[in-house]
């Protein structure tokens, strides 16, 4: 065969996952201070770091919104995130799709209605790209908006998968992103059981999209308890240091 | 807008204090007016009867945001580097006060003297994509310094030099005034600055790292680097932290062995075999530390935090090496210094930059031992 090989006859992973398997997870809340919420996310090699600003005053006039919050939100790549160092990536057009992206979904779960005229800045960046970043880019989004305590429906968690080699994949990194198979990323409210963000590439034949679906759904889940879990020991710390 | 609001609590009419006392309102309503030329605060009570109002003209901020962005001395109102969001410099004339007091008095507002650094923390080898990486914290500041070499060839100006290059960027995560390209000015004045003090001059000359030893064959091939720097979150005196974090990154960094395959005649490029195993690690120890020292009021002080970077006059960035050398010098800020002063500055800095590369050092072999 020609074609490289995604997934070995024993079936394991170029990086030595199996097919169902995701990459290790890892999350941090708090790292940067000035922020009024802020978190790391790690999935394998992809590691990103969002920072929430509000709900505070809006900046910009013209964009007031009289009986909701206006959530914005902004994605950017260092110069060394990418394996060969990029010139200048502020402000291409895939930054800006992958901006209005997480902004949607996030404004999906934000309760704005609760915070009308004000304004809530969600600031991603990523630090290194292994596929997958606009996943964790939402996953430590939504942890970033619950550090800064603003009121949500639900937390929201997203997690891709592909198909390749016959084979469904959960959570591809960077190689099998780009080996042109299809890539669907899921983005759920997990309690409320909704799907707030699907995007697909390539083709697929309907069946085998749905089980597709089905696996990134369950890589969701599987976010969403990691990302509950952080979440219940960060407020545990906290009230230790209130001393509660 | 991003006008510093003035705090209700720093009324300078001495009308409304008057009447402060004979008044007590449980209740009340805080209008906030704020454009690009002025920001008002109105207090009323919850009929909207003023109580009393202030503005930013009358508490002395004079420069309208669209004159700064074309005022030709920008580091005079508010000085580009330190970067402190707008809102900080709204502190009100207490909290100013309290800052300079206690400066003036050697005990500052997290308990530090005026020539003690925040503790340091070093992480390496933060990054794998890139040759070397590190991560450097001075309190809230953290900053991330990585480093790729990529081979390329020399100008033809200087043969036996190598090109190397540090780009700082700004991320909107540090402060949302960073957001789109507003980070840009800030990230460009810093990179100039690094440059100048770890470079050394267009020659090379008095660099920190050698760029001679960059170069695989003379005027032919040689490793390009490329050092990119990032603010995370900022809290005042970047430049000593993004200057630290180089360092840290650079004696991190392993750069693989190139072997030439065949030498090459004439105009050809030779072919060149990269090793993945064998690296070369640098010799760091000729790297600079920068020191910056701020003076507020008559005195000055390291690490400034982004609330002291508020108050001060000008600030004086000097980048000592291990055996005591100056290395390079910015002066930025509005105020003018005395000579003498800036000379004493300099003997102060040398004085500090010891301990400093001390420390810098130990928690560098510390991260580097962990890492391993």
């Amino acid at each position: 065969m020609s074609k490289t090989e995604y997934v070995s006859p024993e079936g394991l992973r170029l990086d030595g996952r199996r097919p169902m398997e995701m990459r290790q997870l890892r999350a941090e809340i708090g790292t940067v201070a000035k922020a009024n919420g802020s978190a790391v996310f790690e999935m394998g090699n992809t590691k990103v770091i969002a920072a929430v600003y509000g709900p505070r005053e809006v900046q910009n006039r013209s964009q007031l919104i009289n009986d909701h919050a206006l959530v914005r939100c902004e994605y950017s790549m260092a110069n060394f995130s990418t394996g060969d160092r990029m010139r200048k990536p502020k402000g291409d057009r895939r930054s800006t799709e992958i901006s209005l992206v997480i902004r949607q979904t996030m404004e999906a779960c934000i309760l704005t209605h609760l915070m009308p005229r004000s304004q809530i800045d969600i600031f991603v960046q990523v630090l290194q790209a292994d596929g997958g970043t606009r996943s964790a880019c939402i996953n430590a989004a939504t942890l970033a908006l619950a550090d800064a305590g603003i009121p949500m429906r639900d937390i929201v968690t997203s997690c891709s998968a592909g198909y390749l080699n016959s084979t469904p994949l959960l959570d591809l990194n960077y190689i099998e992103d780009s080996a042109g198979g299809p890539d669907v990323t899921v983005g759920i409210l997990p309690k409320l059981d909704k799907v707030t963000l699907l995007q697909m590439d390539a083709k697929l034949p309907v069946d085998i999209f749905e089980n597709v679906m089905g696996l990134a759904v369950e890589g969701c889940k599987a976010i969403a308890n990691y990302i509950r879990e952080v979440l219940l020991e960060n407020t545990k710390q906290l009230e230790f240091r209130r001393g509660l | 807008m991003a006008k510093p609001i003035p705090k209700v609590g720093s009324r300078r009419s001495g009308r409304s204090s008057a009447r402060k006392s004979a008044r007590r309102i449980p209740k009340g309503v805080i209008h906030v007016q704020a454009s690009f030329n002025n920001t008002i605060v109105t207090v009323t009570d919850v009929r909207g009867r003023v109580i009393s109002w202030s503005s930013a003209g009358t508490c002395g901020f004079k420069v309208s945001l669209r004159k700064k962005s074309v005022n030709p001395f920008p580091l005079n109102t508010c000085s580009g580097f330190c970067c402190t969001p707008k809102e900080m410099v709204g502190l009100s004339a207490g909290e100013k006060h309290f800052i300079q007091g206690g400066i003036a008095q050697d005990l500052r507002l997290d308990g530090r003297k005026r020539l003690t650094y925040r503790p340091i923390y070093v992480e390496t080898g933060i990054i794998p994509q890139a040759h070397g990486s590190a991560r450097v914290r001075l309190g809230a500041t953290d900053v991330i310094a990585s480093v790729k070499a990529e081979l390329g060839k020399p100008s033809a100006l200087q043969p036996d030099k190598a090109k190397i290059a540090i780009y700082v960027d700004c991320s909107p995560t540090a402060a949302p005034m960073f957001e789109g390209r507003g980070g840009e000015e800030l990230s460009t004045e810093l990179s100039v600055a690094l440059e100048r003090c770890l470079l050394g001059g267009k020659s090379g000359a008095g660099a920190g790292i050698d760029p001679t030893s960059l170069v695989v064959v003379e005027g032919k091939v040689c490793w390009d680097l490329y050092i990119d720097g990032l603010v995370i979150s900022s809290d005042g005196n970047l430049l000593d932290a993004l200057a630290a974090a180089i360092k840290a990154a650079l004696s991190n960094t392993g750069i693989p062995k190139v072997d030439v395959a065949a030498e090459a005649t004439g105009d050809e490029q030779p072919e060149v075999n990269i090793s993945d195993e064998e690296f070369l690690q640098f010799d760091t120890t000729g790297i600079p530390v920068i020191v910056t020292l701020t003076k507020v009021g008559k005195h000055y002080i390291v690490d400034a935090t982004s609330e002291e970077e508020s108050q001060m006059s000008s600030a004086v960035s000097i980048s000592v090496n291990r055996k005591g050398h100056v290395c390079g010098l910015t002066k930025r800020g509005g105020a003018g210094l005395d000579p003498s002063i800036i000379l004493d500055m300099i003997s102060v800095a040398k004085h500090v930059s010891e301990q400093l590369i001390n420390k810098l050092d130990s928690e560098i072999a510390a991260a580097e031992a962990s890492e391993e």
